[in-house]
């Protein structure tokens, strides 16, 4: 077995009073797309902005590469976060800019490629999600699942080792869904890519998952393969598979 | 550390990569090929190339279609010829921005959107005056308790803010005024310019000022934040009109804060005044208020508070104007809750100058 990509140890989140993640251990494996499910107000996205350094545990380790990521000095924080990706759950685009725009952020900040090249770099990654149309457009003009794809785009642009998706497919209609999957499917058998998502649409989870991550009440019911979660003998995460909701 | 002459390799017309392409990697690589592009080469060779992410690929784009033309990439590992297969940039077409229009097109396009928005203002404001006359007799979708919370919010909390700046203002008209005065023996006519400017212009104006940047920013942010939640078109669809049950309130609540507030700017204007005369200019109480009391007139006042009645509506009807025609998300807000308070100030100062001629 790889060595966990992300280690997780013993991470407690509260907000004021209510504890929203309770111990969370959790290791997350190199080149795998893991599922981060459970009923609204479970701690998913919570969890997902736990790891990627946007909420504060109030204890607890994060180690992502090897390296302590939780209460580690700003320059360093920030080269490791060059390496990851965030899908945000409404595509989080910068609304005065244009797509093209918003796509070459991370590029004209980060690396020092000529300008012809983040040119033709973005206009690739616009062509591979379908938005070469759009990118002289604002954020505004275009639909949900166009803001997703334009926001994908963004979060691969740099070719990060790790992805982070909250729900890619919050409000999409089916097939736009199946597209985005088909999309995030692709990135990880083409670049390896380790994938980490919070869903809770199961035709979305069982196109995608190779593991899941059952959460209830901010613990942990069930981490595993998503095959074995049908039959792992946990009545709650056995129901949502049964009847697919909550 | 590997040096960049080492992971470009010119021998025996061939040029060999070798290691990784990444965005990080590419930028020296992409000087040195430029340093060496006369070298003669007849074939690139990326068996030594270990990974390249699409930063990579469109360098090797770029390689073999600018700089050596015609020259195929050869040897490549599956996991390469993948990445170069996915995101080869060399048959893409970029888009280019899209043009701007030209002047004449830029005027006719002005010139439609002012004639736009002064029907969409006429529009408005005769909607905003129908249901708040209407809305008087008839009681339902009207917001229960929103006239009273406004008045709290427009009217109450400003009480402060309004009354201090009056007092200084009072007290900067009078110490500008008093020291030119003085040297005539005249300086007993501080109560009569101080009564008169804040009475029939100071007062209204400066108030008027205060609420635009207050309040009428905030109902610019309120109604366009709506807008962009699709909060109005979840009025419009329990059958409810958004002018009445959001606008409506705020026009009927200026509408009786606005003198309210206009007066005690005015009463504590001429108290500053009042301070300047009775410390710079050794007047005596009765005095000072004698002087300010013969000459104002009814007529004054009267013309004071009209005109603050037009400037409230005025702060609404442009705060409601802008908030409706907000589009996108945060950015839209920001930038209609910038415009309307400067349309308001620039209204209320206009509108000022309208009446200070007809008033004259």
């Amino acid at each position: 077995m790889s060595e966990a990509l992300i280690k997780i140890k013993d991470i407690v989140v509260r907000f004021g009073e209510k504890t929203v993640l309770d111990d969370i251990n959790l290791d997350i494996i190199p080149n795998e797309i893991t599922v981060i499910l459970g009923e609204s107000g479970c701690g998913k996205t919570t969890l997902l902005k736990t790891i990627t350094g946007l909420i504060k545990p109030e204890s607890g380790s994060i180690h992502i590469f090897g390296e302590p990521f939780n209460g580690t000095d700003e320059n360093r924080h920030n080269r490791m976060l060059r390496r990851m990706g965030v899908l945000f759950q409404n595509g989080a685009l910068l609304n005065s800019m244009t797509v093209r725009d918003n796509i070459a952020i991370p590029l004209e900040q980060h690396s020092r490629l000529d300008p012809d090249l983040i040119e033709k770099n973005v206009a690739v990654k616009l062509k591979w999600v379908g938005l070469s149309e759009a990118a002289w457009l604002l954020p505004s003009e275009l639909s949900g699942g166009m803001r997703k794809r334009a926001a994908l785009a963004r979060a691969i642009i740099l070719d990060p080792e790790i992805l982070f998706c909250d729900e890619p497919s919050a409000g999409l209609d089916p097939v736009t869904s199946a597209s985005l999957d088909e999309l995030i499917l692709t990135i990880k058998e083409q670049f390896n890519m380790t994938i980490i998502v919070v869903s809770h649409e199961l035709a979305s989870i069982h196109r995608i998952a190779d593991k899941i991550v059952f959460l209830d009440k901010g613990k942990i019911l069930y981490a595993g393969p998503l095959k074995e979660a049908r039959s792992c003998g946990i009545e709650t995460v056995e129901n949502f598979f049964k009847t697919g909701s909550f | 550390m590997v040096k960049k002459s080492d992971r470009l390799v010119f021998e025996n017309n061939e040029l060999r990569i070798v290691g990784d392409l990444t965005h990080q990697t590419v930028p020296g690589l992409k000087k040195l090929v430029r340093r060496n592009k006369k070298k003669p080469v007849q074939s690139i060779d990326l068996k030594d190339l270990t990974y390249t992410d699409g930063s990579g690929v469109v360098f090797l784009d770029w390689l073999s279609c600018e700089i050596f033309p015609g020259i195929p990439l050869n040897n490549a590992a599956d996991k390469v010829q993948k990445a170069l297969d996915h995101f080869s940039s060399r048959d893409l077409k970029i888009q280019l921005p899209p043009k701007h229009p030209g002047f004449f097109e830029s005027v006719g396009n002005t010139a439609l959107m002012v004639k736009k928005n002064i029907l969409d203002i006429f529009y408005l404001t005769s909607e905003i005056m129908l249901w708040s006359l209407y809305g008087i007799f008839i009681s339902k979708g009207r917001r229960k308790g929103a006239v009273a919370q406004q008045i709290f919010l427009i009217g109450s909390n400003a009480v402060g803010i309004v009354g201090l700046l009056s007092i200084v203002l009072g007290l900067i008209i009078a110490l500008q005024s008093a020291a030119q005065l003085r040297q005539y023996g005249a300086g007993i006519y501080v109560a009569d310019l101080i009564a008169i400017s804040m009475v029939r212009e100071m007062g209204p104006m400066m108030t008027a000022i205060i609420i635009a940047g207050r309040s009428g920013s905030a109902f610019a942010a309120e109604i366009s934040t709506m807008k962009v939640t699709e909060e109005l078109d979840a009025l419009k669809m329990m059958a409810l009109n958004p002018i009445r049950y959001v606008v409506v309130p705020k026009f009927l609540a200026i509408t009786i804060c606005m003198p309210l507030l206009v007066m005690i700017s005015i009463i504590l204007g001429i108290v500053g005044g009042f301070i300047v005369g009775l410390t710079y200019l050794d007047l005596t109480y009765v005095s000072y208020f004698n002087e300010t009391l013969s000459i104002l007139e009814v007529k004054d006042l009267l013309i004071g508070l009209s005109k603050s009645v037009f400037f409230a509506w005025v702060i609404v009807i442009i705060a409601s104007f802008y908030g409706f025609k907000a589009e996108g998300g945060a950015e839209g807000v920001g930038k209609v809750t910038t415009s309307s308070v400067v349309a308001s100030i620039f209204a209320v100062i206009v509108l000022n100058a309208l009446f200070s001629l007809i008033y004259m």
